[in-house]
């Protein structure tokens, strides 16, 4: 029986589906009030998602960022990976509730979880 | 008996993923583990009906067989829709259901979680 997920990021915003598609399965794990703890994890390319200075409109997609918004206002754990962000991004401003995370500790937190799922 | 959820999450003609799904179902089925498999994105085209490829497994077929060997098989409505197929589209025995009602379910019920990708 499985009692808390973490949910992997691992692609960039826009171009492909994946990241939006694991924010939006992340949310409905949330709000189904069956997970004791449900935890997004952005890494590599999907600490992009991170972003407060998306621009979504001018590709007419969905934006991940109101993705990642909803999942911090329904009490999900928002992290991004510190290292992979700033490798990608200098001086990157986050999106509030976005909680920075050293590979180090990512690996305990990941490790509290009973089941995790990638995209 | 333990219970292995399979997230699949790639069209059954793009890549090798449905075939892994099948094979790794089969074998815990084989062992008296419980399947569940939520179909997710491209994934729920396993679910269709009328599968037909010449030349490469049938998915579709197989995992209908294993649904009689008690395999349950739930894909995202939202998925479904999204991409036209409508209730009634899916193989009997198969069910297009939802991340909050059915995924979260099987989260919570499962053993082990496996997710097929790229």
């Amino acid at each position: 029986m499985a009692e808390s997920i973490a949910v992997l990021i691992t692609k960039p915003p826009y171009g492909t589906e994946d990241a939006f598609a694991g924010m939006r399965q992340a949310l409905a794990l949330q709000v189904s009030g069956l997970m004791e703890r449900t935890a997004v994890l952005m890494m590599g390319e999907g600490a992009l998602n991170a972003l407060a200075t998306q621009q979504p409109r001018a590709l007419s997609m969905p934006s991940n960022a109101e993705a990642v918004e909803d999942l911090v206002a329904l009490e999900a754990e928002v992290y991004v990976i510190s290292e992979d962000l700033d490798a990608l991004c200098a001086d990157a401003r986050l999106i509030e509730g976005v909680r920075r995370l050293e590979w180090e500790d990512a690996q305990d937190m990941l490790s509290a979880m009973d089941v995790v799922t990638t995209f | 008996m333990s219970t292995m959820l399979i997230q699949i999450r790639s069209g059954t003609m793009m890549n090798m993923d449905t075939n892994v799904l099948v094979k790794l179902a089969q074998a815990a089925l084989d062992r008296g583990h419980a399947v569940k498999v939520f179909a997710y994105g491209e994934g729920i085209s396993a679910l269709k009906d009328g599968q037909d490829p010449k030349r490469f497994p049938n998915v579709g077929g197989i995992l209908r067989e294993q649904i009689s060997q008690g395999l349950t098989l739930v894909a995202c409505e939202t998925c479904c829709h999204a991409r036209g197929m409508r209730r009634g589209e899916e193989f009997e025995g198969s069910k297009i259901g939802s991340m909050t009602n059915d995924l979260s379910v099987f989260v919570s019920e499962c053993d082990r979680m496996v997710t097929l990708a790229r």
